[in-house]
């Protein structure tokens, strides 16, 4: 598919890298002949230099076979704008990038088709939910869910005192609707069949009914007891301000310290009862003056990565059980992870990822998510009559490259498959696999 | 000289008044005998206001204290002219009670030192209730509405009447809001006096009535004043309706025609102020409850609800002689006589958007000491309050009750008992205009020593102007520059 990107930045850099691993071609668009420049030799994409919002520029790549147009600048209304004006030129799908939570809250569904735009997304505002849905879930490193709510893939922490560790999966039962849908090892998935056995330092993925998912986390990962809903960030950024009104509207007693007083004014005005430290989150001395131990988890969401290693460390060395860190560079997310920080995230990778959903839910893919910055995904996937599929039992199906089929969703149903169960035209289906294999499961299914 | 603006705008206000005191003179010649007093006062308030208008000069820039200045003469011009026709006529001879009578009208506290009203001619019980209405609303925002083309400046006076935090701007021209607010005011006030009109009072009462209590004021057109329907369950609903109404915000009412009744459930101030009035009518009916058999509840639940809601809200009608209840009732009915209404509304006291400042900041200030370095502000129906209303509200607090202090203290000069000077100075300054034992709900102020009406005329003042407008003028420096002679028609104005 032909896609058009506006906004060469960290966000907009990320996604033509993937859209570039999905087959699309991409032009992307930039003011900044600098910009351009340094990115000539590291994207296999048109670059192009100009305003996103000339109609001109636009006719001259050529718009009638354009998929999708996707706006990221870092203007709110450079990436409306550019989208209306694609809009008329015939583009048939637009996505603007605004982080003004008010305007696409405030604008139904007529005023958006009337201004030209699709889908309005706000990476902070959607990343501060997601973390919001790993907070709540104080054993998980990841939560996601499928089928409104209904299914649910959970990524665990297997430590050395696991009672399952070093046996064989075919031993082991677990709940009724619930599969052990991957392993992360070292940095590395594995899609596990029966042989495989769990290590110390393994993150897990769960996926089934909900029900079950969180019976797993009963039965082997919970800390509950010691979970009193008690968070502290450090940053009040946009994210950081998305995410403390998201916790305290869950009940959550927050805390956050910055240190620019002009973004504690603007996260006081938005609420009532969080506690607004104007502060160094790297002062030893006032994270120990405002109990900072007492937290069930420290969210490091500055901008600066060194900074928000630092902080979490500190959170862990005085015995918070979660820490949560923001990283701009995605190559640190690994070493992060293995100096002990528990959950470590890109928003622009998040965004990236957000915006790819959209990407390809044009072809029959409801949902897309992914996993430990990219190492694994989950999709979920409408069936069609086309599908060859359709109609045959599970036992009888041989995807293409690595990938396990967890929940299947029918009518508002969710059925964990067997062998022999048969997929229906109509049914959605959640399978878990590695990004190398998306593309051909893709191609196959639909 | 610049006071000649200030002078310009004053003559044109009192030219309105003159045609306000025509409207008794005119009921007069129809209904009584002529009584020409107010003829005369009309024609001195017309005659004051062609001298001012002539000296003065006409602008349409004004500044902040010229807001001010405009609004303390006029009210204090009114007050003196509405004497004017107690005095000629010898209704009230000593023009201490004059006065006293005609502040406590158009201040709409509704103190009377006039002993039986039955014997009163009808055409000064009218004037009375007309005084109630102008003054209920505001003046200002009364004439506001009359005079076009008053300027962008024209929000100064606005302010200067009513120094309460505004809920939002519904209108963008501060004179269009004027107009509208009065149009509410006179619409309430008719459907009030068709409602008690049915209700069986004759008009020329129910008309006072109605002015008394969309003014949240006090005065009544007969000496039994509401004591006649403590049993006439009609007329007490439709009263306490209408008082509750008149305590609340008419800028909110305003949007209530917009966007419905979600516009008053949604704002927080109304809440706390139903809430507020809800626990008081409680408190005061358990206290009576506790102390009387429980042989008519119904009839302690509608007393303690009514004398509650006209405490409250500054009106000051009785249908009960709550002096004969129980302490912890009338401290009750003490303690409320401070909250008064909404912002916004007719009613005196401290407000309960004050309240709710006072409270919600209270609370931040002892976060605070536990979080030294905390940021938090202080939030209104959901958006933050700049800190600048904050510290004028906590100002205001420290002045509300210095000058209560004060003010008591020159009562007891006066001869006063400690515990009268207490419960009459809370009756003026939060403009209810009834308090307690000697001055209670079955007596007048008559008995008051002349100095004593003279605080009592101040505080009442002060308390409908919400203090900062009077005091302002007490800093020398407010007054520089004012006297400076100067051609005015030379004066450059960037409009």
């Amino acid at each position: 598919m032909k896609i058009i990107v506006v906004g060469a930045g960290k966000v907009g850099y990320s996604l033509c890298e993937r859209l570039v691993q999905d087959d699309h071609d991409v032009y992307l668009i930039d003011r900044s002949q600098e910009r351009i420049h340094n990115l000539e030799n590291m994207l296999d994409v048109s670059l192009v230099c100009g305003n996103g919002s000339d109609i001109q520029l636009l006719n001259e790549i050529g718009m009638s076979d354009v998929g999708i147009f996707i706006a990221v600048t870092d203007s709110d209304e450079v990436n409306m704008l550019s989208c209306a004006v694609a809009k008329i030129a015939g583009v048939p799908s637009t996505v603007a990038r605004v982080r003004d939570t008010n305007i696409a809250e405030n604008m139904d569904d007529t005023m958006k088709a009337r201004l030209g735009v699709d889908l309005f997304i706000n990476p902070e505002m959607v990343t501060a939910q997601e973390l919001l849905h790993i907070i709540e879930t104080p054993s998980a490193l990841d939560v996601e869910e499928f089928g409104q709510g209904s299914v649910r893939l959970i990524e665990f922490k297997i430590n050395s005192t696991f009672p399952l560790i070093n046996k064989p999966l075919k031993e082991l039962t677990f709940p009724e609707g619930v599969l052990l849908v991957g392993i992360l090892r070292l940095g590395e998935m594995i899609i596990p069949h029966g042989e495989s056995i769990l290590l110390p330092n393994d993150s897990v993925f769960f996926l089934g009914l909900k029900d079950g998912v969180d019976a797993v986390e009963q039965q082997w990962f919970s800390n509950h007891a010691a979970f009193h809903k008690r968070a502290i960030i450090i940053g009040a950024g946009l994210l950081g301000r998305n995410l403390a009104v998201l916790l305290e509207k869950s009940g959550f007693t927050v805390k956050v310290i910055e240190k620019d007083i002009e973004r504690c004014e603007a996260l006081a005005a938005q609420v009532d009862k969080a506690i607004i430290i104007n502060g160094d989150g790297t002062d030893f001395d006032l994270l120990e003056a405002e109990e900072v131990a007492d937290n069930d988890v420290i969210i490091a969401l500055t901008d600066d990565d060194k900074l928000n290693l630092l902080v979490a460390l500190v959170g862990k060395h005085m015995g918070i059980p979660k820490t949560v860190v923001r990283v701009g560079r995605p190559e640190y997310i690994m070493l992060m992870e293995q100096v002990g920080i528990d959950i470590v995230f890109s928003p622009r990778l998040m965004t990236a990822g957000q915006i790819l959903r959209i990407v390809r839910s044009g072809e029959g893919v409801v949902s897309i998510s992914t996993f430990e910055g990219g190492k694994a995904e989950s999709i979920e996937i409408l069936i069609t009559d086309q599908s060859p599929v359709a109609g045959k039992q599970l036992k009888d199906i041989r995807l293409p490259g690595k990938a396990l089929v967890g929940v299947i969703l029918r009518g508002d149903e969710a059925i964990v498959p067997r062998g022999n169960t048969e997929i229906l035209v109509g049914d959605h289906i959640v399978l878990f696999t590695l990004p190398e294999s998306v593309t051909k499961l893709l191609n196959y299914l639909t | 000289m610049r006071i000649q603006i200030v002078m310009s705008l004053v003559g044109k206000l009192l030219y309105i008044f003159g045609a306000f005191l025509l409207i008794p003179f005119i009921y007069s010649i129809i209904f009584e005998t002529a009584y020409w007093s107010f003829a005369v006062t009309a024609t001195i308030s017309g005659l004051a206001g062609f001298l001012l208008v002539t000296n003065g000069h006409q602008s349409k820039s004004f500044s902040l204290r010229d807001g001010f200045l405009v609004v303390a003469s006029t009210w204090l011009s009114t007050i003196l002219l509405g004497s004017i026709p107690f005095m000629i006529s010898g209704i009230l001879i000593n023009p201490v009670d004059a006065l006293f009578e005609a502040s406590s009208g158009l201040t709409a506290t509704g103190a009377t030192v006039i002993y039986d009203v039955d014997q009163a001619p009808k055409t000064f019980i009218l004037w009375r209730g007309l005084m109630h209405w102008i003054g209920g609303m505001g003046i200002i925002v009364l004439i506001l509405s009359f005079l076009r083309n008053l300027g962008a400046d024209a929000a100064h006076f606005f302010n200067a009447e009513a120094s309460v935090p505004k809920p939002g701007v519904v209108l963008p021209r501060i004179q269009s809001m004027a107009s509208k607010l009065w149009s509410l005011y006179v619409v309430f006030t008719i459907i009030c006096f068709i409602m008690l009109w049915l209700g069986g009072i004759d008009p020329f009462n129910a008309l006072n009535y109605a002015f008394s209590i969309i003014a949240t004021g006090g005065l009544t057109p007969t000496t039994a004043g509401t004591f006649i329907y403590s049993d006439n369950i009609y007329i007490c609903v439709v009263f306490i309706l209408f008082m509750i109404i008149a305590g609340g915000n008419f800028a909110v009412y305003y949007n209530v025609i917009h966007k419905g009744f979600s516009a008053l459930i949604s704002d927080f101030e109304t809440r706390m102020y139903w809430l507020v009035l809800a626990l008081g009518i409680l408190i005061t009916f358990i206290a009576l409850c506790i102390q009387s058999e429980a042989t008519h509840i119904g009839k302690l639940f509608q007393d303690a609800a009514f004398t509650l809601v006209s405490i409250q809200t500054g009106s000051g009608f009785a249908v009960a002689d709550y002096d004969l209840w129980p302490a912890a009732a009338q401290m009750m009915l003490f303690i409320s006589s401070f909250f008064g209404g909404c912002s916004g509304s007719t009613t005196g006291g401290v407000k309960i958007i004050r309240l709710i400042i006072l409270i919600k900041s209270s609370i931040i200030y002892l976060r605070k000491s536990i979080h030294p370095d905390m940021v938090q502000v202080v939030r209104i129906n959901g958006k933050p309050l700049p800190d600048k209303w904050i510290r004028m509200t906590q100002q205001f607090i420290f002045l509300y009750f210095m000058i209560y202090v004060i003010s008591v203290f020159f009562m007891t000069c006066f001869g006063l008992s400690t515990s009268d000077a207490l419960q009459i100075v809370t009756a003026f300054q939060s403009n209810v205009g009834l308090a307690f034992a000697n001055y209670g709900p079955t007596d007048t102020f008559s008995i008051l020593p002349d100095g004593a009406k003279i605080i009592a005329i101040i505080d009442m003042l002060l308390g409908r102007l919400e203090l900062f407008t009077i005091l302002v003028m007490l800093h020398p420096q407010f007054w520089e520059g004012y006297f400076i002679k100067k051609d005015m028609t030379k004066r450059y104005t960037v409009l």
